[in-house]
C-alpha cells in the first residue's frame, strides 16, 4: 500500500522531534522495500525497465519473456549413428516395445509453470528383418514425454507418429511400383515407404517440475540406424 | 508520480507544522501513482512478476489442437483439416498483433494413405500435380483469407520431365513409385511489418490436392496444431 506518515503536526504545537523521526523511519521503510503493486500505475512498466537476458542464453532478449533454448543436438555427419535393432524384443520381434533413441532427448527442469516446444527432425534407415522374411512391418517413431523414474504408457505421444523405415516385399507387389510395405495398419496398404524423414513440432503446457523429453522407436528391422538428428527445445514461462 | 517539493527551511527558520504536514501529505499521495519516472531501467525482473496465478503475462495464446481421428482429403479446393476435431483455433479473445511482434503457427500429422488412378494421366508429372498442400487461413472479424505461404508435398516420384523437349529420348521406369506415410509439417513464423495492429479472430489448417486427376485423395491422420505469440 501507498507510504502513510504516522504522525502529523498542529499548527502552533511545537513539532515532537521523535515524532517527526518517526515519520521519516517510516519513510524510509516504505522505500526499502515496502513498495508493492498497487502503488505502481497501470501500463507504466515498459521493456527499458525489464531486466535484459544473462549472456548464458542462446539470445540476448529478456529471459522470461522468450524463453530459454536448448538444443540437444545437431548432427549432419552420415557416420554419426545411433544403431538399433528389433532383437531386442526377446519373445516377440514384432512386440510393440519401445526403445529410446540415443541423442535425441533432454532432462529439462522447469522452475515454473511453462510451455515448452519440442522440435525434432531424425532420419532411420534400415534393412530387412532376416528372421521374420514372411511379415514385414515399419518402424514407429514418436515423441516421448516423461516426469520421474516411471515410464508410463501415456508418455508416449500418439498424435506424434511417424514411421522411419520399411521394408519392402516385391513378390506382393500389387500397383507395379517395385515395392510394396505389410501390415502397417492391419491391412495391405500400398506404396514406397523406405527412408521416410520424421519431423516433428509438438507443444507441452507443462506444470513446474522436471521433465524428459525424447524420441523413441519401436524397430522391426534386423538392423537399423538413425542420423541427421536435430532437436531443440524452447521454454516460454508465462 | 507528481514531484514532492521538499520544504525550503533555512538555519533560523521556525518548523512549520502544516509545511511539514504538507510535505508528508504530498508523499503520501505520490506513492500510490509511482511510474516511469521513479524507477531505473531494468530494474524489473522475473521475481517482480505475480506468476501465482499462471497467468500468461508476456508469451501469450498458446493452444493446441490434437487429432482423435483420421481425415480424406479430396478436393482442389483449400479444406479445413478436421481429424475428429476442427484444426481450428479460435481464442477467447481475438489476438492483436502489435507492429513488430511475431505469430507462429505448427502443423504436423502423417499421411497415411494415397488413392490415385491407375495408370497415372501421364507418364511425366507437370507442374504440380502429382502434389497435396496445407496452408494456416485466418478471419481478421472482416475477412478469412490465407496467410501467403503453402508447403507443399508430392506423393509420386515419376520423373518430372517435358515430353515435348527435344534430344535423345529417356528411358523412363515403366513402374510406379509412390510415396506415402511419412510425416509432413507446415510451419509459419508470421512478423508484423505493418504499421498498426493486425487482429486474428482464429487461425485454421487447410489442406488440399493440387489435381484431382492425379490424386483423388488422401488421408492424414495423428496430427498436432499448435499457435503462440511472442511478445516483447
Amino acid at each position: 500500500m501507498a507510504f502513510t506518515a504516522p504522525n502529523t503536526f498542529t499548527t502552533l504545537t511545537a513539532i515532537n522531534g521523535p515524532l517527526l523521526r518517526d515519520n521519516f523511519v517510516a519513510l524510509r521503510q516504505y522505500l526499502d522495500g515496502g513498495v508493492v503493486a498497487s502503488d505502481i500505475a497501470a501500463a507504466t512498466v515498459t521493456t527499458t525497465d525489464i531486466v535484459r537476458g544473462e549472456y548464458v542464453n542462446v539470445v540476448p532478449d529478456h529471459q522470461f519473456t522468450t524463453g530459454d533454448i536448448q538444443t540437444q543436438f545437431t548432427e549432419i555427419d552420415d557416420f554419426s549413428r545411433s544403431y538399433n535393432t528389433s532383437h531386442y524384443k526377446q519373445y516377440d520381434l514384432f512386440a510393440d516395445i519401445y526403445s529410446i533413441i540415443p541423442n535425441t532427448g533432454k532432462r529439462i527442469v522447469l522452475e515454473q509453470a511453462a510451455n515448452v516446444i519440442y522440435s525434432v527432425g531424425i532420419s532411420g534407415v534400415g534393412n530387412a528383418n532376416y528372421q521374420l522374411t514372411g511379415q514385414k512391418k515399419a518402424s514407429k517413431i514418436l515423441v516421448r514425454l516423461t516426469t520421474g523414474d516411471l515410464i508410463l504408457p501415456t508418455d508416449d505421444i500418439a498424435q506424434t507418429q511417424g514411421y522411419v523405415f520399411t521394408e519392402d516385399n516385391v513378390a506382393t507387389d500389387v500397383d507395379n511400383s517395385g515395392n510394396t510395405s505389410s501390415l502397417l495398419f492391419g491391412t495391405e496398404v500400398t506404396g514406397f515407404m523406405s527412408r521416410r524423414w520424421y519431423c516433428n513440432r509438438y507443444y507441452f503446457s507443462l506444470p513446474k517440475g522436471t521433465y524428459n523429453i525424447s524420441l523413441v522407436t519401436i524397430s522391426n528391422c534386423d538392423k537399423m540406424y538413425f542420423s541427421a538428428r536435430n532437436s531443440n527445445i524452447e521454454i516460454f514461462y508465462r | 508520480m507528481p514531484n514532492v517539493s521538499v520544504p525550503d527551511i533555512a538555519p533560523g527558520d521556525t518548523t512549520s507544522a502544516s509545511g511539514t504536514n504538507t510535505f508528508f501529505t504530498d508523499l503520501q499521495t505520490a506513492s500510490a501513482t509511482i511510474d516511469g519516472t521513479n524507477t531505473r531501467s531494468e530494474w524489473c525482473s522475473r521475481y517482480h512478476i505475480d506468476q501465482t496465478a499462471a497467468t500468461p503475462t508476456f508469451n501469450t495464446n498458446f493452444a493446441q489442437v490434437v487429432s482423435s481421428a483420421q481425415q480424406v482429403i479430396n478436393s482442389a479446393v483449400f479444406t479445413q483439416v478436421n481429424m475428429g476435431t476442427a484444426f481450428r483455433i479460435t481464442p477467447a479473445q481475438p489476438i492483436v498483433l502489435a507492429p513488430g511482434q511475431v505469430l507462429r503457427a505448427h502443423f504436423d500429422t502423417l499421411v497415411t494413405a494415397m488413392v490415385t488412378p491407375a495408370p497415372p494421366p501421364a507418364n511425366f508429372v507437370t507442374l504440380n500435380n502429382d502434389c497435396y498442400q496445407f496452408q494456416f487461413w485466418y478471419n481478421d472479424g472482416i475477412t478469412t483469407t490465407n496467410f501467403p505461404c503453402i508447403s507443399t508435398y508430392s506423393y509420386s516420384i515419376l520423373p518430372r520431365l517435358d515430353p515435348g523437349a527435344p534430344g535423345v529420348p529417356l528411358r523412363v521406369s515403366a513402374l510406379t513409385k509412390k510415396r506415402t506415410v511419412q510425416r509432413v509439417n507446415h510451419t509459419m513464423c508470421y512478423v508484423n511489418d505493418t504499421a498498426g495492429n493486425l487482429t486474428f479472430n482464429w487461425i485454421e489448417v487447410r489442406a488440399r490436392v493440387v489435381n484431382v486427376a492425379w490424386i483423388t485423395s488422401f488421408t492424414i491422420n495423428q496430427g498436432d496444431f499448435n499457435i503462440m505469440v511472442g511478445r516483447f
